[in-house]
């Protein structure tokens, strides 16, 4: 073998040593490191009290009661097995969050997840009657979020079905970031069609709860 | 090493300050430096990394054949710097919503494949270290000063030129300029301090 040859075999050995180690190191970071996990605290509370008014305001709405999270067994649904299902619109639903009571009481916020350009961005989209009341962002990291169209979260107001977002704001320099939002949103709305009645029956149940106590 | 060694190596960051002389790492400064919260922090996630980097590079260097180390040198910054995106990410969540775009960015920062390629490359694991930190300190100073600036500046004239990237360029060339001048005028009262102990000898 000549030298050329080894020193070559040397250099991707090396190189490949380096690569599995350090990728070795991620790896068991990326076991050990807490994942996000949706939660209720104030600033969700206050997001939901946002897009679906609960009549109250953001800390009461967290305190007494007026937002809950709905646990999915309430409301039949297994997430875990609908995420699996529907992984090819490559979005997550992440939460349900409900509204037993105040002026939207049978309202409720669907919490989902899409890729973006710099990381997932989590979109809440509220509903009432099957039908999208308001949406926002809860969390996002992308570089070129401003440049998204103003009033983007209003046009999806009265939303039920798939909506078209880059259809219809064209070319807007955030299209990464638009398609995620176009897919957490389609997700969410897909999930609010398939579990609508059984959500508000959860809410409902929950209402009864809170009457109760 | 010797104490000459490490004075000249430990005031790297200041005599040759990443920022405001050897003008590197100019995107994520003038980028994050519009308050002093983003601009700390991406300053410490950049130190860390410009840190390990020099020391593992400086513990490689002789494992590293020299035709391939400028991508041994990469693949070792872009695992460091993942680590610190995950950390953030997993740990400092709102955090990343602020500085999260530039923290992926810190790869293919100037200042720490600079130092890897100059210095730690080519020095034992101490040294590196002590240049690492000493360059990690004058990157935080610098860009937490220019953040500091910035950002009393928009509190007193409002928002929408010193927290742009048009306020940033113009507080950063001013500061480099003062910051030029103290430094060369302390150079020349260290000349003249020297002569004059040499002429008194």
């Amino acid at each position: 073998m000549t030298k050329t040859v080894v020193n070559a075999l040397r250099s991707m050995a090396v190189l490949l040593c380096i690569a599995a180690v350090c990728t070795g190191v991620l790896a068991v970071c990326n076991m050990y490191f807490p994942k996000y996990t949706p939660k209720l605290d104030g600033a969700t509370a206050a997001l939901v009290n946002s897009i679906c008014d609960t009549g109250v305001d953001d800390g009461t709405a967290h305190a007494d009661g007026y937002i809950v999270m709905l646990d999915e067994s309430e409301f039949g649904a297994n997430i875990a097995d609908h995420n699996k299902l529907n992984k090819n619109g490559k979005a997550e639903i992440l939460a349900v969050y409900g509204q037993p009571k105040g002026i939207n009481a049978g309202a409720y916020v669907i919490e989902s997840q899409s890729d973006g350009r710099d990381g997932k961005i989590v979109v809440l989209v509220a509903y009432k009657d099957g039908t999208v009341t308001g949406a926002t962002v809860k969390k996002q990291g992308e570089s070129y979020w401003n440049k998204l169209p103003s009033g983007l979260f209003e046009s999806l107001q009265g939303a039920s079905g798939n909506v078209d977002l880059n259809g219809e704001f064209g070319k807007t320099g955030a299209t990464v970031s638009l398609s995620a939002i176009e897919r957490a949103v389609n997700m969410s709305n897909a999930f609010a069609l398939e579990y609508n009645l059984a959500i508000r029956e959860a809410i409902s149940e929950r209402s009864k709860g809170a009457a109760h106590d | 090493m010797t104490k000459e060694e490490f004075k000249k190596t430990a005031l790297g960051g200041v005599v040759n300050n990443p920022v405001f002389v050897l003008v590197l790492g100019m995107c994520p400064t003038i980028a994050k430096s519009d308050n002093i919260i983003n601009a700390v922090s991406l300053g410490l996630c950049t130190a860390f990394v410009l840190i390990f980097s020099n020391v593992i590079i400086s513990a490689l260097r002789k494992l590293i054949p020299d035709k391939v180390h400028l991508p041994a040198y990469i693949i070792i910054i872009a695992s460091l710097v993942t680590f610190v995106q995950m950390f953030v990410s997993s740990f400092l969540p709102e955090l990343n919503d602020s500085i999260g775009a530039f923290i992926s960015l810190i790869t293919v920062n100037c200042i720490i494949l600079g130092r890897a390629e100059a210095f730690a490359g080519k020095n034992k694991v101490l040294p590196s270290l002590i240049d690492g930190v000493s360059m990690g300190l004058g990157f935080v100073a610098s860009i937490t000063l220019l953040g500091a600036v910035r950002q009393l500046l928009t509190m007193s004239f409002g928002s929408g030129f010193f927290d742009k990237t048009m306020g940033g360029f113009i507080v950063l060339g001013l500061m480099m300029a003062v910051f030029n001048a103290i430094f060369a005028a302390a150079k020349k009262h260290a000349a003249k301090k020297t002569a004059l102990i040499e002429r008194r000898a």
